[in-house]
């Protein structure tokens, strides 16, 4: 696979996807970190062949299920309870809009 | 344009599993006022940890069945991140390299088949109320009741190639899942319909919500395209939502930020390995199915393919049927009654089987009254339409209040000779050739007994009086 | 180390006489208000009337002789990692966005260390969700208590610099994914007990990366680090990773060691000469080889931080100013601009760039050779370790490359160098194997150096075992 190029365009769009409006300031300081970071060790993972399977877990767990079996939840005051009380109305939460 | 356009459908379908808690965690799946069937992990605090629904499995594994897909011995759940706000993590937990299951085909009554690419587990987000209506809300409200629900999407390929046809789809799909009994009821698919003409870019309709509002959007959708192709203008693809009251679909803003959903294998959850014996039990316990039900009805009860595929082409239709065979009644006038009044009546006049009260206790003495001659077709037509979309008297005692049935006191006979009789000039015409007057005396007949006879017995009377 | 120096003796001491508990939380109450005076930050926000209620609710279990009266950390307050949800308390993981969350639950390791007994203290401070080496990406930065112009280590700092600062009996829960138990510990003197992946819940904690996350112990010395993993281990239903089996505090066989000689290489020279002296006051006791682990020497920083932070980011979506933590004002605000407004002004810069890599990482394009290239390699590298134990019952090595580094020296290195830094710690961390840090000795100017002892999946017994020895 081919060197990636880390440009600053390429870490601003990433930073826009996740939700973070980086300054001009944070962007000149993270770009040459965020480019070392990339090239000089996830990249290493490029010299390595590696046909096993993924551990996407260290130790091997399976088929841990739950009963289908209702049990009461929280009450509308304790759910709205890490709310703040302006973003709380008539037993809903406000958010910001979508269109 | 002259040449026949070649139309491309394909559909991704979200249904609501019906379990009675939710998918990742112990919340009752109904609550009536807002915020009052959570808890930590529906709501995405910090430190929780979902688990998995063992239910919410298996009713995956039987609509992958269902479908005549492969399952998949082995799964997992996945990560899709996206940022909204009805969005309890800003991720979903659903399915991506590996679903429940894969590979399926669905019959259309038309022959037809359509493959199903894949069908997988996923949850719900939260539901999102525009207090001041969609578009013109400077805020939403937020009710997690929703979040965390389990949902089954179904992905067709793009073997659909008209509106009417993905309409018979969904139906289609809709009485399977129906037999299967793995729904939420009362609660409404939303489907996602992508459309192409011509071999051009495909648009997405987004969210629609039941499947005639899907048809609705699609049969625009299309017409729409073809507009645009006619201007000269070509089809880029983008997303679309459906207005189902204009009847339109519209554009949606492409956003600035088109999330990249960066699926990742939730480490919050581990590996399913469902074992051959699991998968050879849910096949065996698997409920009779639409196709194979038809199949019987024509070997048991000699039914036509067409009659046995509409019959089993309805799930409620269906289930009557089954109660009058259980009661005795005739299962072939039953199944006439059932497919061609019933099923006229319904779709006449627009109606879902929630809009009516029908039930087969209702059917049975009709469908006796039939078997001994008592009541003509058109009586009996009469009589449904009325139960299902009149007064909703019952078939039986609406004839009898209305005189319609044929008693043995009426002598056929004697009203067929009163009326050739005091009718020279008809049937000096008719044995003159004239079909027309035959049909002018039979009419009379069925006057004097007010509709009670049956129209073939009068013709076959006159015909054999006036030889 | 003496017997009346172990949380069993001061259990068994409490048994007899409250005043014993009452004492020693006054005391211990003291030191850490000193310590916030002071400002060596070990504590975060302290909730004095929540203390006094739990000791006043102990003294009736005392008086009932009721199943905490029993428990094998009655009277024994607790410091808790802030990741570490305590219901009601401010539970922040370190970082300013999550200001003002109130858990409604107890972390499971939580539910557990009441049931037998013990009083949450309150919670110690760490690096913002476990990003750092050197909880220097904190609210308030703690002080090593050997020399405070030095770090404590990270990520759980306040844990091991308030335990190795107290002269009071005390217990630390820490949480490591990259070392973050070990480290500290080494660097402020402690034993740190990390335990297999899954063999401690995390429920309740609030995730950096989950596939990596395991809480662990930190203690003044082998006894405690074993009896608080006793007690906070164990199967739970509420985290699907969790496993059957949970630790019992009793020895293990070793027979035969091997120093990672790899690991050796890159460390201070002081650092190497204090291990290695250890090492061969231990040769009385076992068979001691060395032994190579070339591929987690070169890849398995690469894997793990392309993992953690692949984990990391997902993990990290949900904090956007919605449901808790800081929240604004919504107002004709589109969720694009409301959600990156509050993100960009509370989360950290270690937060922001590594919500960045591992963004990048599973980004469509990349994912295959990056996110579930270290997957993969993940399991190459557990395969090298596995390979190791079948002629070793466990593997040695340093802890850290060097003592605690000044303040001054860490703002010079890049984030680069601070990975780096983790190059012994986090092997064993991918694999989810269990480790301990135990004080091998000193510097020339008195700063602690710890030695790290690895055991395979499951064997902590072990590690307890080879803890106590290297202590004696």
């Amino acid at each position: 696979m081919s060197k990636v190029e880390v440009t600053k365009e390429l870490i601003q769009k990433v930073a826009k996807n996740a939700r973070l409006s980086l300054t001009d300031e944070e962007l000149e300081k993270f770009v040459p970190q965020i480019q070392e970071i990339i090239v000089d060790s996830f990249s290493k993972l490029d010299e390595v062949e590696a046909k096993e399977e993924p551990s996407f877990q260290p130790v091997s767990v399976s088929n841990r299920f739950r009963a289908d079996k209702p049990k009461a939840g929280l009450t509308q005051e304790e759910a709205l309870s890490n709310v703040d009380k302006k973003l709380r109305q008539d037993g809903y939460l406000k958010g910001p809009k979508v269109l | 344009m002259s040449e026949e356009t070649k139309v491309i459908i394909g559909l991704e379908i979200h249904a609501y599993l019906g379990t009675e808690s939710k998918l990742f965690c112990s919340c009752a799946t109904n609550a009536t006022m807002p915020n009052t069937a959570c808890c930590p992990i529906c709501l995405g605090h910090p430190g929780s940890k979902p688990v998995l629904n063992e239910k919410a499995v298996e009713l995956g594994v039987k609509v992958g069945l269902a479908l005549n897909c492969t399952i998949n011995e082995d799964f997992f759940f996945s990560r899709k991140t996206y940022f909204y706000p009805d969005m309890s993590m800003n991720y979903q937990i659903t399915q991506y390299e590996v679903p429940v299951a894969e590979k399926g085909m669905v019959t259309l009554p038309s022959g037809k088949k359509i493959r199903i690419r894949r069908a997988h587990i996923e949850w719900d987000p939260a539901a999102l109320v525009h207090p001041s209506g969609m578009g013109k809300s400077n805020y939403v409200l937020i009710d997690y009741n929703r979040s965390g629900l389990p949902l089954i999407e179904i992905v067709t390929e793009p073997d659909l190639s008209s509106p009417a046809e993905a309409r018979e789809f969904m139906n289609t799909l809709e009485n399977i899942l129906s037999y299967l009994n793995v729904l939420r009821p009362n609660t409404t698919m939303k489907v996602d319909c992508n459309i192409s003409i011509n071999g051009g870019n495909r648009t997405e309709i987004k969210n629609v919500s039941g499947y005639a509002a899907a048809e609705k959007a699609l049969t625009f959708e299309l017409a729409r395209q073809k507009l645009e192709l006619k201007n000269g203008k070509i089809i880029h693809q983008h997303t679309r939502a459906f207005n189902a009251d204009t009847g339109m679909t519209v554009e949606l803003r492409k956003k600035e930020t088109e999330d990249d959903y960066g699926y990742i294998f939730d480490p919050d959850l581990v590996k399913v390995s469902l074992g051959k014996d699991y998968l050879a039990s849910a096949k065996a316990e698997l409920p009779e199915l639409p196709e194979a039900k038809a199949q019987r009805l024509m070997k048991e009860f000699n039914f036509s393919e067409y009659d046995a595929r509409v019959l089993c082409g309805d799930f409620n239709l269906g289930k009557i049927f089954d109660k009058l065979v259980e009661k005795k009644a005739s299962p072939q006038i039953s199944a006439r009654i059932l497919t061609r009044e019933l099923l006229a009546v319904l779709n006449h006049d627009a109606l879902l089987w929630s809009e009516v009260s029908v039930s087969a206790d209702d059917f049975v003495g009709l469908v006796e009254l039939i078997e001994k001659g008592k009541v003509s077709d058109k009586n009996a037509k009469a009589a449904v339409i009325n139960y299902v979309s009149g007064d909703k008297s019952k078939p039986v005692e609406f004839l009898s209040k209305n005189n319609l049935l044929i008693s043995e006191s009426i002598d056929l006979d004697a009203v067929v000779v009163k009326i050739i009789s005091s009718n020279e000039k008809a049937v000096t015409d008719y044995k003159a050739g004239n079909q027309k007057s035959l049909n002018f005396l039979s009419g009379l007949v069925m006057r004097e007994t007010k509709g009670t006879a049956s129209p073939q017995k009068v013709l076959e009377m006159l015909k054999k009086k006036l030889s | 180390m003496k017997r009346e120096e172990t949380i069993t003796f001061f259990v068994e001491e409490a048994r007899k006489d409250f005043s014993i508990v009452e004492k020693n939380l006054a005391s211990i109450m003291q030191e850490a208000k000193v310590s916030e005076v002071k400002k060596l930050n070990y504590i975060e926000e302290f909730d004095a009337q929540n203390v006094v209620r739990q000791l006043v609710e102990l003294k009736k279990s005392f008086a009932a002789k009721d199943s905490k009266y029993y428990g094998k950390l009655f009277g024994v307050p607790i410091t808790v990692k802030d990741a570490i949800c305590v219901r009601g308390l401010e539970s922040k993981a370190g970082s300013k966005i999550l200001k003002g969350y109130k858990p409604l639950f107890d972390a499971t390791v939580i539910e557990h260390a009441r049931n037998e007994g013990a009083i949450i203290l309150a919670k110690t401070t760490q690096d913002e969700f476990g990003f750092g080496t050197f909880a220097t990406n904190t609210i308030k930065v703690p002080k090593n208590p050997f020399d405070n112009s030095r770090s404590c280590g990270g990520s759980s700092g306040g844990a091991a610099g308030f335990t190795a600062f107290t002269k009071n009996y005390h217990l630390a829960i820490g949480e490591s994914t990259g070392g973050s138990i070990a480290c500290p510990a080494s660097f402020c003197g402690c034993v740190g007990l990390t335990p297999t992946y899954g063999v401690v819940s995390r429920f309740g904690l609030i995730d950096y990366a989950n596939s990596l996350d395991k809480i662990g112990a930190i203690a003044k010395n082998a006894e405690d680090a074993a009896l608080l993993l006793e007690v906070i281990s164990g199967y739970d239903e509420r985290d699907s990773t969790s496993l059957k089996n949970g630790f019992v505090k009793e020895e293990g066989e070793i027979k035969r060691v091997a120093i990672i000689k790899d690991f050796f290489e890159p460390c201070d020279e002081e650092v190497k000469k204090v291990v290695k002296k250890k090492i061969e006051e231990l040769k009385k006791f076992y068979a001691v080889e060395e032994v190579s682990l070339p591929l987690n020497v070169k890849y398995s920083l690469a894997a793990y931080y392309v993992i953690a932070t692949c984990e990391a980011s997902t993990n990290l979506a949900k904090l956007s100013g919605l449901r808790y933590g800081v929240q604004g004002s919504v107002e004709g605000k589109h969720f694009d601009e409301y959600f990156s407004e509050i993100r960009s002004k509370e989360f950290g810069a270690e937060a922001k760039r590594r919500i960045i890599l591992g963004t990048f990482a599973r980004m469509s394009g990349y994912r295959d050779a990056y996110y579930l290239k270290a997957m993969r390699v993940r399991t190459k590298l557990i395969n090298e370790f596995n390979e190791a134990f079948k002629k070793y019952d466990l593997l040695l090595c340093p802890t850290m490359p060097t003592v605690a580094p000044r303040f001054d020296e860490i703002e010079k290195l890049t984030p680069m160098q601070n990975f780096a830094m983790d190059l012994c710690t986090v092997p064993a961390n991918l694999a989810g194997l269990p480790h301990v840090s135990v004080n091998a000795g000193f510097s020339k100017n008195n700063l602690p150096i710890g030695l790290m002892a690895i055991a395979p999946h499951l064997e902590e017994k072990r590690l307890y075992s080879f803890a106590r020895v290297v202590e004696a």
